[in-house]
Formats: structure tokens, sequence, C-alpha cells
């Protein structure tokens, strides 16, 4: 074997740093290359006008405008309506583009928009889902801190909004403000918000039990619809811990599992979004009670879509 | 004499499209009393819409003075413009623009709700004004399941729900047949008179017109 001279000492260890930094390069460049397909798809999303109509990024502007709003037209509660935007969720179905302006880079588009509340709070009639025909077009501000947002015929939406209650006893657990860690959605409505009293007499709903919060001690044993050993979100840790919480959870997949079965396609399609957008709910909840009611809401929203009361986006 | 309820001084409105300038409004001053109800007749296209849009607050764009209730409209910012309509003002339209997802009893307890009122209260007076205009059987329908006179008594009871001191009304019965606009009209006139508010109530109809305290024309931008 050749002795090693110090220049080829030299050779190979430049060549290894040359193989180290071309790795580290190639890792790199890996890493930006997700960040640039975030970023390509966001910029894509920034530059295609119909991907500017339906973003994600559009769609929070609007939900926050129309809490802003309703805000606005009760003439109190602005801070507290910034919160429950937070809350809500927002659907858009059919989203167009009307018209694009390329010069301003300023977009018009429509859609059917949906809002729904979160669990604990309702407009009169006890709605939680409020729908519209919309139309909003999208500026880029002045200051490039992005798009600038002009909501119009939203009015369907923003009047009930502004009617936003805690709803009744009795169809939610007292909240208890005193607890420190409790962060849900009920506990941003302040005590003058009234209480929503029960809807005006209507067709009886087909009979669906509304769920208690279980005995502790007949529901000692209970245990949720999940295996505990996978729970991984706060609302599965808390579902985990509790046994009523554990009982509730049984028993609202026991009637998510019965009604798609007997499910037709839109129904199921519905029963499936809706879950999402329930489980994102929970797993949100600061408190017991809070999650309580998520599933008590639940259990309520499935019912309703079962019995054709839910109200679907147009 | 008490402080008008509505008071415009020298209101102006121009449109301009490309170098074409309309003056609507070419100095408009009124005043309202309390309780007063005053017809606002012209032609089409004489400024009646303007003139309702610009005192009801919705929209921007003019010049001269607007009081409600001695408040000056353009030290307002938009929350206290909103808080003005919300509180002084009952708007009926020609078209009803009831919200189509709550039914008739609904529609009317929103506004009120909007203002504070507690809901069994707001619920009393909603079922209050939509019987004395003949809808106390019609209380759950939704907008779409009542006819145009009716969808229109709504709208009249939405509008007067707050006991606001003033109604703007824009043609409020001209979607409907003569017959029935004759009816609506007369409910909706005795029904103003008799919750004590104000109203301005633009129309191209003398004789319905001729229902009403006091008479101003549009003409040229200014009032006869």
């Amino acid at each position: 074997m050749r002795r090693l001279t110090p220049t080829n000492l030299a050779l190979i260890a430049g060549a290894a740093l040359l193989l180290i930094l071309g790795f580290l390069l190639l890792r790199g460049g890996d890493e930006d290359q997700d960040k640039l397909t975030g970023n390509e798809s966001s910029t894509a999303a920034a530059d295609d006008p119909e991907k500017r109509c339906s973003s994600k990024a559009t769609y929070d502007l609007i939900k926050r405008e129309l809490f802003r709003r309703a805000a606005q037209v009760r003439g109190s509660d602005q801070a507290l309506f910034n919160r429950l935007a937070g809350y809500a969720a927002l659907r858009m179905e059919r989203p167009v583009l009307e018209s694009e302006d390329e010069e301003k880079r300023q977009v018009s588009c429509s859609g059917s928009l949906s809002l729904d509340l979160p669990p604990g709070v309702a407009v009169v009639g006890g709605r939680r889902t409020l729908t519209s025909d919309v139309d909003y077009s999208l500026q880029r501000a002045a200051d490039g801190s992005g798009d600038v947002l002009t909501l119009s015929n939203a009015d369907a939406i923003i009047t009930p909004l502004a009617t936003l209650a805690r709803t009744a006893p009795g169809t939610s657990p007292p909240l208890n403000p005193a607890d420190p860690t409790y962060n849900g959605p009920g506990e941003m409505v302040p005590p003058n918000i009234a209480p929503m009293p029960a809807p005006a007499p209507s067709p009886p709903p087909p009979p669906a039990p509304e769920p208690q919060r279980p005995d502790p001690l007949e529901s000692a044993s209970a245990r949720p619809s999940f295996n505990c050993a996978n729970a991984r979100t706060r609302g599965e840790l808390a579902v985990c811990r509790d046994s009523g919480l554990a009982a509730l959870d049984r028993q609202m997949a026991s009637q998510f599992n019965q009604a798609m079965g007997q499910a037709g396609p839109g129904e199921r399609v519905m029963l499936d979004r809706t879950r999402t957008r329930f489980l994102t709910f929970r797993d949100r909840c600061g408190t017991d009670d809070c999650i309580a009611d998520a599933y008590r809401g639940r259990v309520a929203e499935i019912r309703d879509i079962m019995s054709g009361q839910w109200a679907p986006p147009r | 004499m008490s402080n008008p309820v509505l008071e415009t001084i020298d209101l102006r409105r121009s449109f301009t499209q490309g170098d074409v300038t309309i003056d609507v409004l070419r100095g408009v001053n009124l005043a309202i009393q309390p309780g007063e109800i005053v017809a606002l007749l012209g032609p089409s296209g004489s400024g009646k819409s303007t003139l309702l849009q610009a005192v009801g607050l919705l929209e921007g764009g003019f010049e001269g003075r607007i009081r409600l209730n001695g408040q000056e409209a353009a030290e307002l910012d938009d929350d206290g413009r909103t808080a003005l309509r919300r509180d002084l003002l009952g708007f009926v339209y020609q078209f009803h623009h009831l919200l189509p997802e709550f039914d008739a009893r609904e529609n009317v307890i929103l506004p009120q709700l909007v203002r504070g009122t507690d809901h069994p209260a707001a619920r009393e007076r909603a079922e209050q004004l939509l019987s004395t205009l003949g809808l106390g059987k019609r209380l759950d329908h939704r907008p779409s399941k009542l006819s145009g006179g009716e969808q229109q008594r709504v709208a009249v009871a939405r509008a007067l729900a707050n006991r606001p001191p003033l109604i703007l009304a824009d043609e409020p019965t001209g979607n409907l047949d003569e017959a029935t606009a004759d009816t609506v009209f007369a409910e909706f006139i005795n029904l103003v008179r008799k919750e004590g508010s104000a109203a301005l109530v633009a129309t191209h109809n003398e004789r319905l017109a001729a229902r009403m305290d006091r008479v101003v024309r549009l003409h040229d931008g200014r009032l006869d």
C-alpha cells in the first residue's frame, strides 16, 4: 500500500469535505424544496385569481369580517366576537371568480357561504348555521400585508349573527368562569348576553333523547369508543380520563354509526364533513364541560342531519 | 315646536361616469317633525331613492348636512352611523328584503334582539305587530310561503319593531298589485300613526301621497 503523503491526505480530506457539503446541500435542498412547495403553492394561491377566491386566508378574512360587522351592528362586544370568530367554521360552496382587474390586482368573487357557530351559542331560533349567497372582492393591500376584503350581500348572516347568545341552560352545561383552565368558547359569552330561550313551537323532531351527562356512578366503568392507548389529542386524553365523557363519547359514536348505516349519500357526506369540525372543536376545548357540551352539540347535529332539519349549504 | 327628527341642509349628490357628471341632488333642505308623515313625490329617476339613501346613512359621497334627532351625521364614524341607523331608523323597501331562513315572527324579533331587547319582550312585540297587520296565523311561515302583500306587511312590522322615531320607506307598495297596495299602504300609514313615528315615504303615486300629512316634490334635484 502506498504511503499517504500530506498532499494525498489533503486531497482525500477535500474530497470528503466536498461529499459532506454536497450531502448537506442536498438535504438542505430537500428542506428548502418542502418550503418552496409551500411557498410555491401559497404564491400560486396568491397569484392565481381563482385560488385567491377560495383560499383559506380569504375564508378567514371573510369569517372575521362577518363577526366584526355583527359586533358593529350590535354596538358592543367587539372583542368577544373577534374571539368567537376563531371558533366558528366557515364553508364556501361553489366559489366563483366573477371578474379580475389585473392592473389593480383585484378579484371579485361570489359563493354560497355557510357559517357554523360553535356549540354553546346560537342565534334567534336556536340556529347554529347561517347561510347566504355572498359577493366579495380582494385587493392587494398597499403595504403588501396581504389582501383587503370587501364583503357584500351578507346581511342574511350578519344581522342574525348580531343576535348571538348563549344557549339556554339545559341544552348546555353550566359554565364555570372561575375555572382558570377554562378557555372554551362558552366562557367567552359574557353574562350580559341573554340566554336564548327555547325556539317557537315547531313540529316535533324525531325522537332522539338529548343526552345528559351520565351519572358518574353509573358510568364509572365506561370506556370511550376508541382505544385510549392510542389517545393523542387533548380531547381524546380528556375523554379517556373522565368516565362521564367516555360515556358521552360512546353514546355519540353509537348514534353516529347507526346514522351512517341508515344515511343516504348526501347525509353521509354531511355526517362526515361535520365530524371533522366536531373533532377539531372538541380538541380545542380547555375543560371537561366544554367537551361535554361539544358532544351534546354533536348528538343534536347528527339528529338534525338525519331528520332533514340541519340546514345544508345552498 | 320640538326639534325635527330629520333635517337636511343643502344636501347635494353628484354621480360621475367618464366625463359626464350628473347632479342628482342640488341642495335639498328638508325638516320632518316627530310624528309627521311626509310623502316624497317625484318621477322615476328624480333622486327619491338617492335622498333616502343619504338620510338613511346608507351611502357616503354627499355634501351638505344631515341631522337625525339633532345628531350631526357627518361627525360620526362608521360605528356611530351604524348605531344611529339601529336606534333611530326603520326601513321599508320596495322589495321586502326579509331574511329567507327565518320565519315572519323571527324576522320581526331580530332587530329587537340586536337592539338589546330581551327575547320574551321581542317575541311579544313581534306577535302584536304581526297580528295588528292580520298575520296572526302566519307567524311561523317563512317569507317564501307568504304572498307579496304578506311579505310587505312583515317588512312593515320589522321596520316598526324598535319603535324608531323615523321610518324611511322607498315605494313600500311598489311591487304589489293596486288593490293589495292600497290595503297594505293604509295599514302601513295607520300603524305608523298609531306608533307615533315620523315617516318619509317615497312614492310616485299621488293618490297614496294624499293620505299623508304633507307632500314634498323632488324636481330637478331640489324640493319644491
